[in-house]
């Protein structure tokens, strides 16, 4: 694969890679980060990937680890100072509050599935678990989505 | 709404920044990508650093003073204990009062400990000192006044005819924060302002009513706090002033929420309990430059009672290797003791001489003085399973020591003068106890490692603090919890919460580099050949599949593997969790995974919380009681239904467990236990009664 094809096939995936990096990390600029980290890896590693037309599919895995990864050392460090700033929150507020209430291990699968498409295998493998998990999580997931929608949409 | 739109609907669309940021990478990859890689060979370090000990600062507001707030758990070392100086005096003014009740001082850094209090119901204090989170603050009825979720910054904590207890303080000079201390006169000055409070918005009880997830709402006395419309408002306020945007008790003068009608002041004159001169500092920044990256020591400050440091760190212009590298930092002393790992010190690279520039700070005080200042890359992290199980990888070999000279780091003059070479990394002991364990640094070897797990074929009874184990000789073993770290050191094994998790991938030359012809039984060979270099031994085994490799994009197809681990014969599985698991899983989730292809061992993790991994050699042996003497004590219990079911026996184990212990049941054993498990209908296992195993005591 050329660079361009390469850059090809990422931009045709932006708005997927960033609305999973944001699933996970909530906040534009650890997304910007993770995905520049994430495109970095899979050039690095293209020689490592079997099969090119599974090429976005493997870009997903690999930001998903990234913005794991990310979001751990997050949680570790405690900044003191930052030099970039966060961002307003744009969109459904209260639908991203409900969303973002969820567990990770069911919100990821939602947008994965719902959003961009990805089968449950193709989830597994995304998320390297296993596909009875993916359902599992699924399951949980749209439950709590529902009720989160209703208590939203009494407000 | 479907699915697809609620979610389309939560998350934000995507950003200008980001697009350009993509096509900003994009334009700066090399021409040609890495060639496929032949073998993958990945070395282990398992090393988790004191997430703990930052976590532990959210909660440092006891009400004990500055002691509880610097070692934020008990028995803090002698040492820490002669920082502190009590204090014990009071002011008060406008139905206002500050009671410093002591403080550690160590002549650039102050820590205090204080208490607010309110007299009037309609006075209200804001309270701009803090430079951590609060938590949350309650009057004496016990509501809730503030809530640093609701708040935002911490920095504004509001008390309404309430009290403010155990705050504590902790400043420093360099950072240019808004202090009332001014340690350079060595004169501590609280100030708070007294103030009438005035009606914010009209209750909304919307925090009655939300669910899980939604803003939080702050009542007082029939008038809330509505983060959203509130904070909009203060936002909207400071851009008309042409403010910063961040001092809320401005914004609320300002908008005349709030009116002060006096101040109260405490000043102190600080004495020194300990020389700051023992600390280190830094004449000017330090350039190093470490394979592809460029490292760059800016500010140092450590003392006592603060280290901080900011580093910056780069990768050379179109460096191939840059971005996914992360710098870690540990502090030693002479005797090369382990002193403190900068468990706030992390640097990822950015590529391309992009520098990113943090400062970090990590509060807790150390007693004996550093002498050399460590850097270590990371290289490689891996996170599974929601972030509670991580390996980090560290690059040992490109570690930097530098030495300190009369209390100023020097750069080393060549480049051996800078090698270090790490154990498996260090911490400052187990978590909480504020108790520094040494650690020389080491080679990080597999016989190391072996030894450490050797087991003596004895039966352990272990006792500590919840969160980890000690034994009766004093030395830990891990127990793991969200984060943490497993080492070795001076011949003893030991770990501050998480142990993550030895690994290693041998290199299998001739591969076939395909799934095809890779059994099972080849992969469980892998597996125990590499657990047995890491003197592990395999338990059973709960699950093992192949994914499907038509054509999923994994790096290379193999079998993931669920087991547990074995000790001197005996499954040794601990979790206080219930799992919804399906098929023969371990019972209450427990154990190992990994993942094996024909390359190695890619990963091993751990599936639990709390998972013991004991490798005692000393320990005390027990004559367990019979299985059928277990059974026996086990259905008799079930029988008179103190289970509160009638449940059939399906299973039973023998293994360990946690058992509470001591006159306040505040010590936890690890006590050999016969476990009998029932089976829901989806066929999950799930604990019944346990059975010590010595006693043959009901445990609970």
């Amino acid at each position: 694969m050329t660079q361009t094809e390469f850059s090809g096939r990422v931009l045709a995936i932006e708005q997927r890679l960033y609305r999973v990096s944001f699933s996970i990390l909530r906040n534009d600029a650890d997304c910007k980060d993770a995905t520049q980290e994430a495109i970095y890896r899979a050039w690095r590693g293209l020689g490592q990937m079997r099969d090119e037309r599974y090429f976005e599919t493997w870009l997903i895995s690999i930001l998903v680890n990234v913005c794991k990864n990310q979001k751990r050392r997050a949680a570790k460090h405690r900044f003191c100072e930052l030099t970039e700033e966060i961002p307003a929150p744009r969109g459904d507020d209260r639908l991203r509050e409900a969303l973002f209430s969820m567990e990770e291990k069911h919100r990821v699968p939602l947008v994965l599935h719902y959003l961009e498409g990805y089968g449950v295998e193709e989830i597994a493998g995304i998320l390297k678990t296993r596909p009875g998990t993916v359902k599992s999580w699924l399951y949980y997931g749209r439950k709590k989505l529902r009720e989160l929608c209703e208590e939203v949409d009494g407000q | 709404m479907k699915n697809k739109e609620i979610l389309s609907r939560a998350l934000p669309s995507m950003p200008r920044e980001y697009h350009e940021g993509l096509i900003n990478t994009l334009s700066k990859l090399n021409k040609t990508p890495a060639k496929r890689l032949r073998h993958s060979k990945i070395a282990l370090i398992a090393a988790l650093l004191g997430a703990l000990l930052i976590a532990g600062c959210a909660i440092a507001l006891r009400q004990s003073g500055v002691l509880d707030y610097l070692f934020y758990r008990k028995t803090p070392p002698k040492e820490a204990v002669e920082l502190v100086q009590t204090v014990g005096e009071s002011t008060t003014s406008s139905g206002v009062s500050i009671t410093v009740d002591d403080y550690a001082y160590d002549g650039k850094t102050v820590a205090v400990s204080y208490t607010l209090t309110c007299d009037g119901d309609d006075t209200l204090i804001i309270h701009n000192d803090g430079d951590r989170d609060l938590g949350d603050i309650r009057d004496e009825a016990g509501n809730l006044i503030w809530g640093e979720s609701g708040w935002g910054e911490s920095g504004d904590p509001i008390a309404l005819g309430g009290t403010v207890e155990g705050a504590a303080l902790e400043k420093s000079k360099n950072f240019g924060q808004k202090a009332s201390i001014s340690p350079e006169s060595q004169t501590l000055t609280l100030t708070v302002h007294a103030n009438v409070y005035r009606p914010l918005v009209p209750l909304a009880l919307s925090d009655k009513t939300a669910g899980e997830g939604d803003a939080l709402v702050i009542e007082y006395d029939g008038y809330s706090w509505e983060s959203a419309k509130n904070n909009a408002a203060v936002d909207a306020w400071h851009k008309k002033e042409g403010h910063g945007g961040d001092d809320l008790a401005q914004a609320l003068v300002g908008l005349g929420w709030i009116e002060k009608i006096g101040e109260v002041s405490f000043t102190k004159t600080l004495e020194p309990s300990v020389s700051a001169s023992n600390g280190m500092t830094l004449k000017e920044p330090i350039e190093l430059e470490v394979g592809d990256d460029i490292i760059t020591i800016e500010y140092v400050n450590f003392s006592p009672l603060t280290t901080e440091y900011r580093i910056s760190v780069g990768s050379k212009p179109g460096a191939k290797n840059g971005f996914n590298r992360w710098w870690e930092g540990a502090l030693l002393d002479a005797q090369g003791d382990i002193l403190q790992l900068s468990g706030g010190a992390a640097e990822r690279v950015r590529p391309d001489g992009l520098k990113a520039k943090y400062i970090y700070r990590y509060g807790r005080p150390f007693t004996s003085m550093p002498t050399s200042f460590v850097l270590c890359p990371l290289k490689e992290g891996f996170d599974w399973d929601d972030g509670r199980n991580n390996i980090d990888i560290y690059d040992h070999d490109n570690a930097i020591r530098l030495k300190v000279e009369n209390g100023v780091i020097v750069a080393p003059e060549k480049p051996d003068d800078r090698k270090v070479v790490y154990a498996a990394d260090f911490t400052q002991g187990p978590a909480g106890t504020g108790e520094i364990l040494s650690a020389k640094p080491m080679d990080w070897e597999k016989k190391t490692l072996s030894q450490a797990f050797a087991g003596g074929g004895k039966l352990p009874s272990l006792k500590s603090d919840p969160g980890y184990f000690k034994k009766k000789d004093g030395t830990t073993v891990s127990v793991s919890r969200t984060f943490g770290e497993l080492f070795y050191h001076s011949g003893k094994l030991s770990a501050e919460f998480v142990s993550y998790m030895m690994m290693t991938c041998d290199e299998r030359n001739n591969a076939p580099g395909e799934l095809a012809g890779f059994s099972s039984e080849e992969a469980l060979g892998m597996l125990d050949e590499t657990l047995g270099v890491l003197g592990l031994r395999r338990g059973r085994i709960a699950y093992m599949f192949k994914p499907d490799s038509t054509g999923k994009d994994k790096p290379k197809d193999g079998y993931y593997i669920t087991f547990s681990l074995n000790y001197n014969g005996l499954d040794c599985i601990l979790d206080e969790r219930p799992t919804y698991s399906w098929r023969d899983r371990i019972p209450a989730a427990s154990g190992m995974s990994a993942f094996v292809n024909p390359d190695g061992v890619m990963y091993m993790q751990t599936l639990d919380f709390a998972a013991i991994y004991e490798t005692a050699s000393t320990g005390e042996s027990i004559t367990p009681i019979s299985f059928d003497t277990a059974k026996s004590v086990a259905e008799k219990h079930l029988s008179r239904g103190e289970a509160g079911e009638t449940v059939e026996i399906k299973r039973a184990f023998y293994e360990y467990m946690p058992v509470w212990t001591g006159e306040n049941k505040s010590e936890l054993a690890l006590r050999p236990v016969w476990s009998f498990y029932a089976q829901r209908n989806d066929k999950a296992l799930y604990p019944l009664v346990y059975v010590d195993a010595e006693d043959g005591e009901i445990r609970y």
